[in-house]
């Protein structure tokens, strides 16, 4: 029997208003959920459904006007500013459709940014970084710059820096968005990779088939969840009673 | 643990700074624009100072001057007892020389010119063994050799060049036979000066000693009281080397306006350079850097820059000095000091740009390292607060500009500096300081002005932080021109009450021929009258008369001899009669008086005059003559003619019958040019320079705006280039893309323009008041009207026509 672990990432009744007043608009709400650590979450749903705001809160990129965002049980509402950005240096790691690397820096130099600016000493930034540029198939082109990079290969980049050091929430908006189906096929299986390694990935798709690599996926609209669904391998195994 | 704190710290900076290093390079144009922004006003302040080191007497040559090397120089030595009193108060182990200074009169064949005169031992010009040679310093030998007995003499090159003479020929001076000329020397402040140098005769004029006296510094301050209070003048090296750091302060205060102009530019170019590199800066917080070292590797960015710009203004500064050094000697007229590496001048001027570059680069760093995550990675353009905190500190700052000019006009010397200097300072910033709000409140009202103003006024609204630096920047140059044009004009309307030079249908000829030139002139050309301008003397000496009354005028001026033709050449024959009955004319008294009191430097003669005065009106108040007496009355009160002061013959006095013109005063010439060494003057050649000093001013201020302006225009075009697609697709004609264009531009000179007026005004106005006479302040309002509509058709002309070749261009966007 397994002992049940808290969460890695958990709203509860999160809300997001634009305004006020009778003016007001509800991009997102009240949302409750839990992500446990292993776990690649999808989140579908039409434009204008909240999607990038669930994300944005889960990223602690803007905070809720209602409820609560925790990740590893800490409340974000109580946390400073530099607490939050510590946060993204050592826990959470983000993938963007696009424009996801600094163009001045090298692939490793990009993979190694997080550890630097949380105090790493250079040597071991760039060793770790390098870790995780073998670990997404990239060694080799450590010392490309993004323009010499494939959009594929600027994912993957982007993706090693996600979960470099001691990271291990990532949250993708529509990471194969500008990509073709076999190069987002590749990122997907990346993403799967990663949560076989106890990493956490919550990913917002409008690609049913990306969602499919997904162990749960949840479905948005007006702001709020109105399905879930389980992938078949996650589903509780139930004894036959057939003889 | 906080060593540990420190060197994360650290390496995160490090990481962020290294962002910033790589983005100069992928940017070179904005960089390069920084980089020149900062470079060329450093080069300018690093340059001038060392141009002033160079070109200006430093103490060791200011006391060389005086004294050459020695600690005191004692003059007023003029009777042969005085060298024993002096003697008997210096100390027994101080060392004396003798230097024996005045005129001399050198001849050759056919010439004779008078130059200065320096008789000295060889000894004390250059040290010859244990003695040291204390005038070392006052002449510099720069071929030959000293003279070294009464048959050789030195010559400066200007005199050898005068008199046609070279090395080794010979001369003759005023007492004496022929001497040979053995070296050439020059005085290095002044090196045209006519210079000769000789060994002192046996019995040398006692007037003409003064003393070079070397002594231990224990001893100096005890003998020059003693000196002093025996009644001779003393100079010690202290005293004589004291200069003032005027020029210098003025050339790192110019310098430190340029770099003012900059950091405004610079301000403008970091907003574009941040606003493009939003998402980037989104990325860097979306991984964990905080805000605080954003900023800070952003301002280590600007600073970075500032330096190694600065290091490159200094090298460019040396260089061009140095390329300019051989000819200073020639430009300058004076022995030009080595050019001489000033650290404290580098650090200066460098640290100045560092700190414009920082400043400049503070707000928009701020701004952007302060956009929240998620809006810096959305690319979308910030909403931009409302400007009234602009406004409210502008209002402030303007109010606090007044309360200074205040200050400026009292009677406290410093606190007269202190208006003076800061309140056009804040009057300016507090101008520049409300131009977001303005830009924000036309942006409102911008509803009914025709499509491409409307675009460009409401653009300008929209980036109004931006724009209202370059806003300030374009008006702090032209408030310099407002500044110079109110000065000039309270200046112009005070010469106005000055008595002219002369009439503008006068013309004076000087001269031996001065005589038949006037009557050559009166021949050929239209003329009233031509006289003699002779002056009244007595016992050699010219007569003066002064106004004396409840106030007194302050200097005294010559009697002329009056005559019929004398008063009609002077516009004054309504005093004919008044002449003719004795009485003695004051023309067009400046006061009220009782009576005239006339003075002559005769010593103990009394100077007889009339008893009876009468003041001539003549309509133009002239410099010369005041007073005009007639030949009747100087007989009998016994009075002599001659030339008037500082002639030595007299000038005739031409009245023509229209004013002088260039093509009458170029005739006159001519004759005069018939009659050896005689000249012609009139008005014409006395024109007031200060209108042209504020026409180059006004140039350079509008060249300053112009490229502003422009540069700001450049930085900003690829924001508005999704409105000029947009105008594009949607089949706008050509001339509404370039009036869109050209009216960016224009719009933000005319803004600067309209700021600049009453931000230049309150500098004049200032100025105007700590000037030491009354000077009443005029407003300039036809040289506003000038700076406010010709900067901005300028700058709207030339945009629209640049616009042009950028219209080849839409068709790739």
């Amino acid at each position: 029997m397994s002992i049940p672990t808290a969460p890695t990432l958990a709203l509860v009744g999160a809300s997001r208003l634009h305004g006020e007043g009778p003016q007001a608009v509800r991009a997102l709400g009240p949302v409750s959920l839990e992500i446990f650590a292993g776990e690649l979450v999808a989140i579908m749903g039409p434009s204008g459904s909240g999607k990038s705001t669930l994300l944005a809160l889960a990223g602690a990129l803007d905070r809720p006007t209602e409820g609560r965002v925790l990740i590893e049980g800490k409340d974000l509402s109580r946390l400073s500013l530099a607490e939050l950005a510590s946060l993204r240096r050592r826990v959470i790691g983000f993938v963007f459709q696009d424009l996801n690397l600094l163009p001045g820096l090298t692939a490793i130099e990009n993979v190694a940014l997080p550890l630097e600016l949380d105090g790493c000493a250079l040597e071991e930034a760039r060793g770790r970084a390098l870790e995780e540029l073998e670990r997404v198939g990239l060694r080799d082109l450590a010392n490309r710059f993004p323009d010499n990079l494939s959009g594929g290969e600027q994912q993957r980049v982007a993706i090693a820096r996600a979960f470099v050091g001691p990271r291990h929430l990532l949250l993708a908006d529509e990471p194969t968005g500008a990509l073709d189906s076999v190069t987002g096929e590749s990122v997907m299986r990346l993403l799967k990779s990663q949560c076989a390694r106890g990493r956490t990935v919550v990913l917002v798709t409008h690609d049913a088939a990306h969602a499919a690599w997904a162990d749960r996926v949840l479905f948005l609209r007006d702001g709020e969840i109105v399905d879930e669904t389980i992938a078949e391998s996650k589903l509780p195994r139930t004894v036959s009673r057939d003889p | 643990m906080k060593i540990l704190r420190a060197l994360r710290a650290l390496r995160a900076m490090r990481a962020l700074v290294r962002v910033e290093w790589r983005q100069l390079w992928r940017h070179p144009g904005r960089s390069g624009l920084v980089f020149l922004l900062i470079a060329v006003p450093v080069a300018a302040i690093v340059g001038g100072s060392s141009l002033v080191q160079v070109t200006q007497p430093g103490p060791e040559e200011r006391a060389a001057q005086v004294l050459g090397q020695a600690d005191l120089r004692i003059d007023g030595v003029f009777q042969w007892e005085d060298l024993t009193k002096v003697r008997q108060a210096l100390p027994e182990d101080a060392h004396v020389q003798t230097l024996f200074a005045g005129l001399e009169r050198v001849t050759v064949s056919g010439r004779r010119l008078r130059a200065r005169l320096i008789a000295l031992d060889p000894a004390t010009l250059e040290s010859t063994g244990e003695t040291p040679a204390l005038a070392t310093g006052m002449l510099r030998l720069i071929e030959g050799r000293a003279p070294t007995n009464a048959g050789e003499v030195a010559l400066s090159p200007s005199l050898l060049a005068g008199l046609g003479r070279s090395l080794g020929e010979t001369v003759t001076l005023e007492y004496g036979a022929a001497r040979t000329i053995t070296g050439i020397v020059v005085d290095p402040e002044e090196m045209d000066l006519p210079v000769v140098l000789r060994v002192p005769a046996p019995a040398e004029h006692p007037g003409r000693h003064s003393l070079l006296v070397d002594l231990s510094p224990s001893d100096e301050a005890a003998t020059v009281s003693a000196l002093r209070a025996a009644g001779f003048t003393v100079h010690t090296r202290g005293e004589a080397a004291r200069g003032d750091a005027a020029v210098t302060a003025a050339v790192f205060a110019l310098g430190s306006i340029g770099l003012f102009e900059a950091a405004l530019v610079i301000s403008a170019a970091f907003a574009v350079g941040l606003r493009r590199r939003q998402v980037e800066i989104g990325l860097l917080g979306s991984t964990g850097a905080t805000v605080r070292g954003i900023t800070s590797s952003l301002l280590a960015s600007a600073a970075l820059q500032a330096v190694l710009a600065g290091a490159t203004g200094t090298l460019l500064a040396y260089a061009s000095v140095a390329a300019v050094v051989p000819w200073l000697n020639e430009w300058t007229n004076r022995w030009s000091n080595p050019l001489a590496i000033l650290p404290v001048h580098i650090a200066a001027a460098i640290l100045l740009g560092s700190l414009a570059a920082v400043l400049a680069a503070t707000l928009p760093a701020r701004s952007a390292a302060r956009l929240p995550v998620r809006q810096a990675l959305s690319g979308r353009r910030p909403t931009t607060e409302r400007s009234r905190g602009w406004l409210v500190a502008g209002l402030l700052m303007v109010t606090a500009s007044f309360c200074l000019l205040t200050l400026a006009s009292g009677d406290h010397l410093l606190a007269q500096g202190i208006g003076v200097v800061l309140g056009p300072i804040f009057g300016i910033i507090g101008f520049g300081a409300c131009s977001p709000w303005l830009l924000d409140w036309s942006a409102r009202r911008a509803a009914s002005l025709p499509l491409a103003w409307r675009l460009a006024v409401r653009d300008a609204g929209r980036f109004r932080e931006r724009n209202g630096a370059v806003v300030t920047a374009v008006l702090a140059g032209m408030a310099m021109s407002v500044t110079i044009a109110a000065l000039v004009a309270s200046l112009e309307q005070e010469f106005e009450t000055f008595p002219a030079i002369y009439r503008d249908d006068q013309v004076v000829i000087e001269g031996p021929g001065a005589e038949q030139a006037a009557r050559a002139i009166a021949q050929q050309l239209p003329t009233l009258a031509a006289a003699p301008m002779a002056a009244v003397y007595t016992h050699g000496e010219p007569v003066r008369g002064r106004l004396d009354g409840k106030e007194s005028e302050r200097r005294a001026a010559w009697i002329a001899v009056g005559s019929d033709e004398l008063m009609l050449a002077l516009g004054a024959e309504q005093g004919l009669d008044a002449l003719r009955m004795g009485r003695l004319l004051v023309l067009d008294a400046a006061l009220e008086f009782d009576q005239v009191e006339l003075s002559a430097w005769v010593g103990d003669h009394a100077v007889n005059g009339p008893q009876a005065y009468q003041n001539i009106a003549t309509g133009h108040r002239m410099r010369e003559p005041a007073f005009v007496l007639g030949p009747g009355a100087l007989i009998a009160l016994g009075l002599e003619t001659g030339p008037p002061p500082r002639a030595s013959l007299v000038p005739w006095l031409v009245r023509l019958s229209e004013p002088v013109t260039p093509e009458l005063l170029e005739q006159a010439r001519a004759l005069a040019a018939q009659s050896i060494r005689t000249s012609v003057d009139a008005k014409l050649l006395h024109s007031n320079k200060t209108r042209s000093i504020y026409l180059v001013v006004l140039v350079l201020c509008a060249l300053t705006g112009i490229l502003i302006v422009t540069t700001a225009t450049a930085l900003s075009a690829a924001e508005s280039a999704p409105d000029e697609r947009a105008l594009h697709t949607l089949g706008a004609a050509p001339r509404v893309l370039r009036s869109h264009f050209a009216a960016r531009a224009g719009y933000l000179a005319l803004l600067g323009s309209c700021l600049a007026i009453p931000a230049g005004l309150l500098a004049g106005f200032a100025l105007c008041s700590v000037v030491n006479f009354p000077l009443d302040f005029v407003i300039p309002w036809g040289d506003c009207l000038t700076i406010v509509f010709g900067l901005p058709t300028i700058v709207y002309a030339g945009a629209w026509l640049f616009a042009t070749t950028r219209r080849q261009n839409l068709a790739s966007l």
